[in-house]
Formats: structure tokens, sequence, C-alpha cells
């Protein structure tokens, strides 16, 4: 990890986003304060299952949302240091590409059936920075070669359906990349691929993003991708980031109820253990967050106090993080800290 | 051990690929699965793995008799499944039944829950008089961990974990000896795969059910399964006890695929080995001579494009490996935590 110590590259704070219309009175509350950080070289996981915010989030920050039917409610974007909600949005088709890309999970659908891959990735080039067609796709080739496409000089003159499913992720990745971004947003980027190719893909991404010092975030519900790239790990349930720490402390001591849940749900290859046991129940309706803590209906340790009250994100005293960089949303963070993740806590 | 409830010899399943709109010519085949055998016990579980396009699904139809296959027998109890029309086909679909992969598009959106899972005894009268469907179709919804009360819900009413149980529910209402299971926890998310894979262990023992599961989660395949196939287009490569397979793989796609899957654990980054697999799967439309995997093989020589191996046990591998050069990598590099 790089240390920075002025401002990070990408801050975002107590970001709120809500869904539907409230004359109406369905409104789901999305995202309901999530802060994060990442800085130039790092990659952050953020890790949740459906629904629990993670994709609202990227599009929020790459200020691709929909607006309607979403709501930006409240919270703040900021770009090393540079308030990005609200701000010209001119400026922020600028930012896109230029300092900050994204790439999806169903790759597929994400590029034009009708261009070839290179002209897609030329366009950038273009209009961008001005080039002729012919240098536009010779600098598309070179990133295609940089993405690891066999004959690059050749396929770039291929259309996506010629392309295959890995191919097409590596099509995206070199797409976003053309114009040098300082963040990289990926999202679900292996989700749809199989694992031999998933493996490649993001030995890729973590690779470039070593290369050229670029930040990361990885969304994802994958808790083995996450634990093979990951520098830091943010964990999302409900529209709240339930627990933050690095990637070796996150999984060593989990500190969440959430979060060791999701580790004991994963079957595993050493075959280790019988029944697996999963967290009871459903995650709540967007549009009927639980009082309290979102997680105590499906939560073994819930009391009354998680009832009532909503745990803040605080500070943990892991001896294994660096700082006080261990984080959790939860009352009794304490008392599961210190415990292996196997350990059967009794409430 | 006992007599296998199927047994599955050289099945093989080609699609055609037409050119032409008035005057249709076959240009060419799908070699979709391509000489697939195996047994399945009675209370056992199967588990086949690989990746898209390796055949499993299409495995699935076929067994299913859902699709005719090119050529190949399947035996259920000793009687030919191909051979078997009229009522005896009818008869024997109670016996086997599927689970399908997305539990959005697999169940009908027009019909209520009730309807749903009662809809297998209006084709089979027999199993169920009229008046007791209700309740049936009740001790069903309570079996698989839904509310009776939902019985007059529709599918949009219920989450996706909840929905494959529905499917599940569908599924065991004839009381079937076998369930194919077609990734049916691959759409979940983890908390809600495991709430549905534990589901499908208490019924196997409950039920006394065979599975054949299909799956391309190696964690998942490995949780469930007594012993596992692994097909590379449309070919078994490997087969063995679950230990077998995931403690000593022969195979090298076997050891790849095991290789690529991440590790949930940050501690291991970079300390395990990695078998990292170049290139794509070529097209089942043209698959390559002799040995199926030797394009992507770190073994291969020439004799793997001449010759096919044959899926069997070798003098390093204990069970069967469809490989000239079949060994053990070494223990698996997965870490105890």
């Amino acid at each position: 990890m790089t240390e920075t110590a002025a401002a990070p590259l990408l801050e975002v704070s107590d970001l709120r986003v809500e869904f539907g219309n409230p004359r109406h009175g369905d409104v789901a509350s999305v995202l309901n304060g999530v802060s994060y950080q990442v800085s130039a070289g790092e990659t952050l996981a953020v890790l949740g299952e459906s629904g629990s915010g993670k994709s609202v989030t990227a599009q929020t920050v790459m200020g691709i949302l929909d607006t309607p039917p979403g709501r930006i409610t409240g919270g703040s974007v900021r770009f090393k240091g540079e308030e990005l909600l609200g701000a010209d949005p001119e400026r922020r088709r600028l930012l896109r590409g230029e300092s900050m890309a994204m790439i999806f999970q169903d790759a597929l659908s994400a590029l034009n059936p009708v261009y070839t891959v290179g002209a897609q990735i030329a366009e950038q080039f273009r209009f961008r920075r001005g080039m002729s067609r012919k240098d536009a796709m010779v600098k598309a080739a070179e990133l295609l070669d940089l993405v690891k496409i066999p004959n690059a000089a050749q396929r770039v003159r291929e259309y996506p359906h010629q392309f295959s499913g890995g191919m097409r992720q590596r099509a995206m990745i070199a797409m976003s990349l053309a114009l040098d971004p300082e963040l990289l947003i990926a999202d679900e980027p292996t989700t749809a691929l199989d694992v031999t190719v998933q493996a490649q893909i993001m030995e890729l991404l973590d690779e470039l993003c070593r290369e050229r010092t670029m930040g990361m975030i990885l969304i994802t519900h994958d808790l083995g991708v996450v634990a093979e790239v990951a520098d830091r790990i943010a964990v999302m349930y409900a529209g709240r980031i339930v627990e933050e720490a690095d990637a070796a402390s996150l999984y060593a001591h989990p500190a969440h109820p959430y979060t060791r849940g999701l580790m004991a749900s994963v079957p595993r290859l050493d075959g280790g253990g019988g029944q697996l046991d999963p967290i009871p129940g459903l995650p709540p309706s967007l549009s009927a967050i639980p009082p309290g803590c979102p997680f105590h209906p499906r939560c073994a340790h819930a009391e009354d106090r998680c009832r009532s009250e909503l745990p803040s994100l605080r500070a943990l005293d892991d001896p294994d993080a660096t700082g006080d960089d261990h984080r959790a949303a939860c009352h009794f963070a304490e008392r599961f800290v210190g415990a292996s993740p196997e350990e059967v806590l009794t409430p | 051990m006992s007599q296998p409830i199927l047994q599955v010899k050289d099945l093989v399943k080609h699609f055609p690929i037409t050119r032409g709109v008035v005057f249709q010519k076959t240009v060419g085949q799908v070699h979709a699965v391509d000489g697939v055998s195996f047994d399945l016990h009675p209370g056992e579980t199967l588990g086949v793995v690989g990746e898209s396009g390796c055949g499993k699904s299409t495995l699935a139809q076929v067994l299913m008799r859902l699709e005719p296959p090119t050529s190949g027998t399947v035996t259920f109890d000793g009687e030919d499944l191909f051979a078997k029309s009229g009522a005896a086909l009818k008869a024997w679909r109670r016996d086997m039944q599927v689970v399908l992969q997305d539990p959005y598009t697999s169940l009908n959106p027009r019909k209520t829950v009730g309807d749903i899972v009662g809809e297998p005894f209006e084709i089979h009268p027999e199993v169920a008089p009229k008046g007791e469907r209700r309740r049936k179709v009740q001790e069903l919804l309570d079996v698989v961990g839904l509310n009776p009360e939902h019985i007059r819900r529709y599918p949009h009413q219920f989450s996706g974990g909840q929905r494959q149980r529905i499917g599940i529910a569908r599924a065991l209402a004839l009381r079937p000896r076998v369930i194919v299971c077609d990734e049916p926890v691959s759409a979940l998310d983890v908390s809600i795969q495991a709430q549905v894979m534990n589901l499908l262990g208490e019924l196997q023992t409950e039920f006394g059910l065979s599975y054949i599961f299909i799956a391309h989660d190696l964690g998942v395949v490995r949780h469930l399964s007594d012993r596992v196939a692994v097909m590379y287009l449309g070919k078994i490569v490997e087969t063995g006890t679950s230990e077998e397979i995931y403690e000593r793989a022969t195979h090298p796609y076997t050891q790849a695929l095991l290789s690529s899957v991440p590790v949930p654990d940050p501690a291991a980054r970079g300390k395990r080995e990695t078998i990292r697999l170049t290139g794509d799967v070529p097209s089942p439309a043209a698959p390559p001579s002799g040995c199926r995997f030797r394009t992507r093989c770190p073994k291969a020589t020439d004799l793997c494009a001449e010759q096919e191996p044959a899926l069997a046990a070798g003098p390093a591998s204990d069970h069967p490996s469809a490989c000239h050069y079949a060994e053990v990598y070494r223990t698996l590099p997965v870490p105890s935590r």
C-alpha cells in the first residue's frame, strides 16, 4: 500500500441516495450514509450482496446514476479535493475517462455491437486527443496488446461478437485505460466469466493497477476474489458500510456478525465442515429498513439495544490492523474482533 | 455396492449447424456432449463441474429426455430410458425431476405458488387425489422452508432464494428418486446460496434422493457431492470421489481449475502456486484433434494431438483421468485456516 499524505484520490462521505417518488410514499433508501476513501495505487474492495448499494455508490461517484428515479439526498464525493456532486455536468464529463473510468459486469452489453472493438476504443483518442482516425486505431491496437489480446493488430478490426467473454472484458479494460485514468471502478468485472478466465482478468487488473499506481474500487460479492487482490475491504449491508479494514485483518478478525456470517456461508474447496452456517432470513427491503441496526433481524447476537439504536462505524482495537484502520458498525464489535472466524460465538 | 439407479453409456449429443433458409444444409456439428459415461447410485450425489460450453447443461437436458440423444444409452433402473414411450415414459417422469438455474424465468409469473407446486399433481393425478392436493402443496412448502400460508402468492412476491425453494418444492412433488440440479444456486447471493445448499442436503437424507448436481462453482460441488465428474468440451476428463478430485487431481485441466479458484484468505496471497491457463475454450463445433485440452495444456506434446487419451486409472492416477501424463500435481494449494 502506498501512503499518500495529501488528500486521498477519492473521498466519499456520508453519501445518501434514494429511489422512488416521495409523493407516492414509495421511497427506497438505497444509500444511507456511505463513506470511504481510496488512495492512489490502492485497491478498495466493496463487498456486499445484491441490493446492498455497492453499484449505486459507484454510479454516483462516476456521475452516471439515473436521476430520476434516483435522488442524491446528501453527502459529498471529492476527487482530489474537488467536489463532484453538483459540479457542472461538462466538468464531470471531462473527468470521466480522463480521471476516472469504469468497467462493467456484462462486457457484451457494454460494447456497441455495430462498431469494431478498435473503433470504440479509438473514439476516445479522436475526440479527446484530436487524433486522426488512423493514429487512433494504432493506439487502440497498442491498448489491446497491453491487455494481452493476441494478434491485437488484427483483432482491433473485429466486432464484439467475434470476441470471447474474457476477451470482451479485456477490451473493456483497454477502453477504460485509454486516457490514463487515476481511478478505475470495476463493477463485478469477473462475475460473468469462468474461473480460469476470471483468474486471468483479476491478475491483469492487479498488474495494471500496480504499474500505473492507479486507484481501484473493486465491487464484488465474491469473498475469494476480494481476498486475492484487495488492499482494503468495505463490507456493505442495506446501504451502509458495516465493516471496513485492511484485507488481512478483515479475514483474520471479522468484527461484524454479518461479515462473519458471509464467511461461514462460503463452501470451501478443502471440504471442511458438513453443514454450512448460513445467515438466516433475507436482507431487508430498502423501503422498510428495520430500526436500530439494520442487520438485527438476522443476527443471532441481537439485543434490545440493537433494535432501537443504530450503531455507528467506529474504530476497533485490532492488534493486527495498521493504525485504527479496522472499523465496524456493531454495538458488540469488541466481542467479535478477538475471535477467529470459525469460532462459534454463543449469543 | 448397490445397483446403479442411472447408468449412462457413451452418451453423445451433437447439434447440427445449418446454413440456408429454404434449402437447409448441415455444414457442421456442435459436439456438445461427446461420449459421456457414468453411473449414479441411490442416495448418491454426482457433481458435474466444468466451464461454460463444456456441455453440462446439454447433458442435463438429454438425461431429462428434453432433447433426444445422437447416440448412446441411458438406463434407469435397468430399463432403457430412450425406449420408453407412452405410459411408461410418463411413469418414469415421476421418478426423475429437475431444478433449474434461474428462479426468475423457471416459474410462471401468472400462476400462484399453489398452482406451480401443484401442477405435477394435475399431470399425475394418481399421486394425489384432488381433495388432498392443497394439503400436499402446503406440506411441500413447509418441507422446503416456505410459509404454507403463502400458497396464494405469485412468484414476484418472493426473493430469489425463496423462488429457488419453490422450484425445489415442485421437483419434490412427485417424490422422485433422482433430481437433476442444473446450477441451482449460482444465481443466488452467498448467504442465500448456503441456505439452499443446506436444504438440498437435508432433503437428500430425508427422502433418500440421488442428485446429479451440475455447477461451475467448485466449492459448491465439493460441498454437496460424493463423486465428481469434471467436463471439458463435451467429455468427462476426470472422475472420482470428491476426495480424489479435490485432493489428488491428476488431470491438468482439473488442476488448473482448482488453482484458479480464488481462496478467501488474504494470508495465502502469493503463497500458493497457480496454474494459469492461457486462451479460451476452443469452439465445440471444431474441437481439437486428440486430447481436447491440449491447446491450453501446459503439458501437451505431439502425442496429445495424435492420440486421444482414454478415461482410465493409470499408474500415477488412482481414479479415471483422461490424460497421457496424468499425475498428482502435489497436495492442493489450499490453506487450512
